[in-house]
């Protein structure tokens, strides 16, 4: 091999070896994160990707999934052609279709099935990964559906709601200026890795670092000055522990308390049914590291709380949970304070970049108003601080056509998967007058559809991304898009035409639409496209700690509410507790036959660092790092139940079973069982009972339920 | 200039994106059977005297300052790369004999089973001749890997290099989960 | 001005000739080698039968030309010395006349023993050591007639052999002395297991059969009769039957041997400024303290770089010297740690056998023999942690080590049995 043979293998870029860097990012998580990408290219083809060391977001850093997006890319069951489905739902028989003959078909079962019940029978549903949402809400609103979801009927909206319903804002860990970090929940490592710099840069200064955690993580190995290992959904109690101590031993901020919270007489009774011995009880905890853990969260300086988009909302005591958590924010002024919990809002989709956009307005200008959203009425909560119906009730809806029928799915991305009984709402498909769905690959959910449109990935489209720090983004594609692949927000706008909607921007295309998006913060889509890296936004500023207490909070009484007066104006018939009181994460699954039958307690959608729900369990990097679906279970379990690592068990709660392999670890404690979700030969889902919900947000107990394990 | 490639394993977590960018990087047809050059371990190692220890490591070609392989191959497939200091290797003559693998403590040569040659971690030494690094480190998100110059990792006063990191089990006694039950 | 002779060139007499030029670019440093060819490695000659390799690649050092010009040696071809005198530093040439150094190597290496016995000579009976040998039986497959082959020694060499004629598809059999194959490394369970396998692949085995001589049938084949009166006839015959260390010309020299030479760890023999290296000699061994001679291209080269460097002056020493033997043929790893010889039946044995791996341990006192099957590519781990043990038996292993072994299918109960002593 000559010089430059060896540079073309070793990929370095350069004139002589033809291969460029092109600019890009990854979007196979949520787009709270999506990393820029650097995307080597020869001949149009993708040869390495390794993230952009100039771009403000991820510095350079990539996790293992976005690692391996060129795997992702290539994937070799790529969609090539809209596909019309010939053989029965789910069998995976499709004929190609070309592009028109595509809208064409959807443009007419549509528009049939508004005509024979209403626009609200259409529902439309974005799943992974979501970049396209303002377009598709916008779509849904025009065709006069009040009917747009998203998986935030089970993923990050719990907690939303929770921190609108009692500091009335979202508050992130302001790790770089605190003393101590009460990672509650925190994985970090596997879930969001360029959390990690900031808490290692936070043990390196000297400060401190609480983990509260099911399992032994990384993180509590790392970095832990203690670590409580608490029994799963049971963070509830230990939180209201926590308060008591706090006030107990005088180490409340008793003016801040004064100043600026409402409620605390009601929730210093409440937390005096939560002494120490009883929430160890509760917890499994040991008293004395919850004892020193309150004591090292509550006296040494600015101190924050990581805040779980999921972990410890899927439970059924979710909402409340995280409640009770930011109550202890509340307690000791570290809500709204350097160091503390700082408050921000979303720019555009999720990002909070300090300025603002019209993301909202885009799509409530054309928002109906004449029909109950799928789910309206049955989750107060979730109907006044969610802008979309909340799908776990898509399926009892679908399945009794009340209070009217849902007769078509227009979904992007939709997962079925990620819905408890997954195999009933599948059998429910066969309800819909019509189905369609975009996606890459033709996954277990598009399976079902009657047309099934090719979506291109990030890295062969362009779209408009904002990130922190006041930066706003437009890419460009990197490669042309594989086979005859498009972008999701293409295929919306194009059919917004051959629909003749009557929405001028929409037809108008995604770039118009963005620009409309971002008018008045001084840039066009046409300036962002100029640069290679995000922009930095002149209209952006900087959050302050401090400034939103000082506004007063968005909450009915313009203060932290430990006692909700939102929650206390809802209809009694619901049930639901002004003051984040605990209960059992089981206490629909404790009967004494379901608790024999049922012995473990199962959390059913763990991190692990070679996955993200169900988006790259058929990526076969990734999937060679760990290739079969695996249950977590304790040693000393396994051992009385005879079982092997590597042995094929079968996992069992009363709505489903699943078969997997035993992993024998010591991170988890006895009685627990722990898996990864989205695996279809051995989905979790099957596991969860569609009623077993909080009653507050509506999501489901994923992470809390009752299973039984045995050797196969 | 002479490089060395070092790993803390209090900052590893075995999340494996190494083993994706050495896969990217060196085109490993895991289809083919052909598996990447580095390795991560996420290993529960249970003392005698109780506690376990939850072991991170990720590990690689330690481009051992002598390394053993190289006068361990029969037919001198094995070298020093003079800038880097890196062992590399033109696998033409291998004969699949696995003497490199015999005199490796690490483990870490691999044989494909298509052609049953010898490939190993070649520390990505164009990449470093060209400026950069190797493409495990670029994929450590936790600071876990790393690869400088002898200069830097002189200057940086670290026990972490990756040929002279012997990791005693014992010292790890200390850190054995058995402390928070 | 430093005068170096290294007698004999293989790869310890041409690591050593390196390793003096790397620090004593000044020294005088002659070169004596019966051949007129570049050092080989006699493991390549079976490769290069089966066409693995060129002729050339089974020289990794280059030609004698090369070599001569790269280091600044004076290479004497087909020189053979016949003797030594060891007070004087003197060494003896074929024409009679002497030569005197500052410092000599030995490293003639070893031969292939056949044994004086009746039709030896005969055509189609040969051995496999030199890249002449490899010559050899490379032409007679290639000539595409040989159809059945008898291979004379279940050793290192002959189960190559083997692999050569069978993947030729000629009709094989292996025959021993011994009641096992590889029996100064195999316990006779693991043998038990290679003799399984390899009847698998069709080659034919016979065991306790001491060769007495060969004859030349009348159809051209030749017969291998046995002491116990058992023939093998066969078209070609393998005598692979061991090596011996080419010292006999040090005979009356006043230099230790034994075996082989009798070296320290620096290589330096009972006289100073005469060293020896490589399989010639007997170097300290870590297991027992005592000398052994153990052939490996490994140690080879690395006794020739330490003999090599304290001839330029420098301090260097060889160590982690264990006993290992080898085998990769026909897509089968077995690997020997240590001194079989030395277990008793009432050592402690640790047997584990799954899909992939066979593996046989022994403890007396302390480790003493590791025998693995299908371990290929941990074979090192395993190896580096046996002499890790001997260096200092009350070490905890490395995580590494102890991750590797976990993750490739090791079980606990075989890593806690070659770990440190447990009181």
């Amino acid at each position: 091999m000559n010089e430059l043979e060896k540079k073309i293998k070793a990929k370095i870029p350069g004139e002589d070896t033809g291969i460029e860097i092109k600019r890009s990012l990854c979007a196979i998580c949520s787009p709270g994160c999506h990393c820029g990408l650097d995307c080597y290219v020869k001949d149009g083809q993708l040869l390495k990707v390794e993230g952009t060391l100039e771009h403000p977001y991820n510095r350079g850093k990539l996790c293992t999934k976005g690692a391996a997006n060129r795997n992702y890319i290539y994937r070799e069951d790529r969609i090539r052609t809209p596909l019309k489905r010939v053989g029965p739902r789910g069998e995976g028989k499709f004929e190609p279709i070309s592009w028109d003959e595509a809208y064409g078909i959807i443009a007419e079962k549509l528009a049939a099935v508004k005509e024979k019940y209403s626009p609200h029978s259409v529902a439309f549903f974005s799943g992974y990964c979501k970049w396209y949402r303002p377009i598709l809400h916008r779509f849904c609103y025009t065709f006069g559906s009040v009917n747009f979801g998203t998986d935030d009927s089970t993923c990050f909206k719990s907690m939303d709601i929770a921190n609108s319903l009692t500091t009335g804002a979202p508050g992130g860990p302001n790790i770089p200026n605190t003393n101590t970090f009460l990672g509650w929940n925190y994985g970090g490592y596997y879930s969001n890795h360029l959390s990690v710099g900031p808490v290692r840069a936070l043990k390196e200064r000297g400060g401190k670092v609480i983990i509260i955690d099911v399992r032994y993580s990384p993180a509590a190995k790392n970095f832990a000055d203690i670590f409580l290992q608490i029994r799963p959904g049971t963070d509830g109690a230990l939180a209201l522990g926590m308060g008591k101590l706090i006030i107990d031993n005088g180490w409340a901020d008793m003016d801040y308390i004064e100043k600026h919270t409402y409620g605390f007489d009601e929730y210093k009774e409440l937390v005096q049914n939560y002494p120490l011995d009883k929430v160890c009880e509760i917890t499994g905890l040991n008293p004395d590291d919850v004892f020193e853990a309150t004591k090292l969260y509550a006296t040494n300086g600015p101190a924050c709380t990581n805040f779980s988009a999921s972990a410890l909302t899927h439970r059924v005591n979710g909402l409340q949970t995280h409640r009770a958590i930011i109550c202890l924010g509340a307690l000791t002024g570290n809500f709204d304070r350097p160091g503390g919990n700082v408050p921000s809002f979303a720019s555009y989709i999720h990002k909070r970049g300090g300025f603002t956009t019209r993301e909202m307005e885009f799509r409530e200008e054309k928002r109906p108003f004449d029909q109950l959203r799928i789910g309206e009425t049955r989750f107060p909560t979730w109907d006044e601080y969610c802008d979309e119906f909340q799908a776990m009730d898509l399926l009892r809806q679908i399945e009794e056509g009340r209070p009217y029928p849902v007769k078509a799915i227009v979904g992007f991305g939709m997962n079925a998967k990620m819905f408890p009984e997954t195999d009933k709402l599948v059998k429910a498909f066969d309800k819909l007058d019509f189905f369609v769905d975009a996606d890459m690959f033709m996954t277990y959910t598009a399976k079902y559809a009657d047309i099934v449109l090719p979506s291109c990935s990030s890295l062969e489209r362009g779209e408009m991304k904002a990130y922190e720090g006041g930066y706003l983004a437009f890419t460009k594609p990197a490669i042309p898009p594989l086979y005859e692949s498009k972008s999701d927000v293409d295929m919306l706008c194009e059919l917004a035409r051959v629909m003749d909607l009557d929405d001028d921007l929409l037809k108008a295309g995604y770039e118009a639409c963005c620009d409309w998006m971002i008018e008045g913060n001084g840039v066009t889509v046409a300036d962002l496209k100029a640069s290679d890296l995000p922009v930095k936004i002149q209209t952006a500023k900087p959050v302050v700690p401090g400034a939103y207490l000082e506004k007063g909070c968005r909450t009915p009484t313009g203060k932290i509410e430990f006692y909700s007066k939102a929650i206390a104006a809802y209809d009694p018939k619901y049930g639901l507790n002004p003051l984040p009181d605990y209960v059992d994460p089981l206490f629909d699954e404790n009967d004494p036959e379901t608790k024999e039958k049922y012995p473990f307690h199962m959390i059913a959608g763990i991190r692990i660092p070679n996955t993200i729900h169900s988006r790259v369990h058929e990526v076969p990097w990734l999937r060679s790092l760990r290739p079969d679906p695996l249950c977590e279970i304790n040693q000393d379990d396994a051992k009385n139940l005879g079982i092997n690592d590597g042995d094929p068990v079968e996992v069992s709660s009363p709505y489903g079973t699943v078969r997997l392999k035993a992993m024998i670890t010591a991170k988890l404690q006895p009685g627990v069982l722990a898996m990864a979700h989205g695996y279809t030969e051995a989905n979790a889902n099957v596991l969860v009972g569609r009623d077993h919900l909080d009653p507050y947000s509506g999501y489901p107990g994923f992470k809390s339920l009752r299973c039984s394990i045995r050797k196969y | 200039m002479k490089h060395v490639f070092t790993f803390d394993p209090d900052r590893c977590c075995a999340c494996s994106a190494c083993m994706i960018a050495c896969t990217d990087q060196n085109d490993i047809n895991l289809k083919a059977g052909e598996k990447c050059f580095r390795k991560t371990y996420d290993t529960e190692v249970a003392f005698k005297e109780g506690g376990i220890y939850c072991a991170y490591l990720s590990t690689a070609c330690m481009h051992c300052e002598d390394a053993p392989c190289i006068a361990a191959c029969p037919v001198g497939c094995i070298s020093k790369d003079a800038d880097t200091g890196f062992t590399i290797y033109d696998n033409t003559n291998c004969v699949g004999c696995k003497s490199c693998a015999m005199a490796c403590p690490f483990g870490a040569p691999r044989y494909n089973t298509e052609d049953g040659k010898m490939v190993k971690c070649d520390g990505c030494y164009i990449r470093i001749k060209n400026g950069m690094k190797p493409a495990c480190v670029r994929a450590c998100s936790f600071g876990a890997l790393d690869c400088l110059t002898e200069e830097e990792y002189r200057n940086s006063g670290s026990d972490k290099a990756c040929n002279v990191l012997i990791d005693q089990a014992n010292l790890r006694k200390k850190e054995a989960l058995g402390r928070w039950r | 001005m430093n005068k170096i002779a290294i007698i004999g060139f293989g790869a310890a007499g041409y690591c050593a000739a390196a390793e003096a030029r790397k620090w004593d670019p000044d020294a005088l440093i002659d070169v004596y080698t019966d051949a007129g060819r570049g050092p080989y490695n006699p493991m390549l000659t079976t490769y290069y039968v089966k066409g693995a390799i060129d002729y050339e690649a089974m020289f990794p050092f280059g030609s004698l030309d090369e070599i001569e010009e790269r280091l600044g040696l004076c290479i004497h071809r087909n020189t053979a010395v016949t003797g030594l005198d060891a007070e004087t530093k003197t060494i003896c040439l074929p024409d009679g006349t002497k030569a005197a150094y500052d410092n000599i190597l030995i490293s003639t290496g070893a031969s292939a023993f056949v044994p004086p016995i009746q039709g030896g000579d005969l055509p189609g009976v040969f051995k496999m050591r030199t890249a002449e040998d490899g010559v050899y039986l490379k032409k007679l497959l290639d000539g595409g007639k040989i159809r059945s082959g008898l291979v004379v020694g279940a050793s290192w060499v002959g189960i190559k052999v083997v692999e050569d004629l069978v993947e030729q598809g000629v009709d094989c059999t292996l025959v021993d002395g011994a009641d096992w194959a590889f029996s100064i490394a195999a316990f006779r369970q693991t043998a038990q297991r290679v003799h399984r396998d390899l009847e698998k692949k069709g080659i034919k085995l016979a065991f306790g059969q001491m060769l007495s001589h060969i004859e030349q049938e009348e159809d051209g084949r030749i017969t291998a009769v046995m002491k116990n009166g058992r023939r093998f006839t066969a078209d070609i015959i393998a005598i692979c039957i061991g090596v011996r260390p080419n010292v006999a010309f040090l005979k009356d020299s006043g230099i230790a041997v034994n075996r082989g030479v009798l070296v320290d760890e620096r290589m330096g023999t009972n006289l100073p400024g005469i060293y020896g290296a490589g399989d010639c000699c007997e170097a300290y061994e870590i297991q027992s303290g005592e000398r052994k001679n153990i052939g490996l291209w490994f140690n080879a080269r690395k006794q020739g770089e330490v003999a090599g460097a304290n001839m330029a002056g420098k301090r260097k020493a060889f160590g982690g010297n264990a006993l290992l033997n080898l085998a990769h043929y026909l897509d089968y790893d077995f690997i020997s740690i240590g001194d079989v010889a030395s277990c008793r039946d009432e050592d402690q044995v640790y047997e584990y056998e799954d899909d992939r791996y066979y593996i046989r341990a022994v403890r007396g006192e302390k480790l003493k023999c590791i025998n693995m099957i299908g371990t290929g590519e941990s074979n090192g781990v395993v190896k580096s942690l046996f002499i890790k043990y001997f260096e200092n038996n009350q070490a905890e292993m490395d995580m590494a080590s102890i991750c590797h072994l976990k993750e490739n299918g090791f079980p606990d109960s075989f890593i806690d049995f070659i770990g440190r002593d447990q009181h």
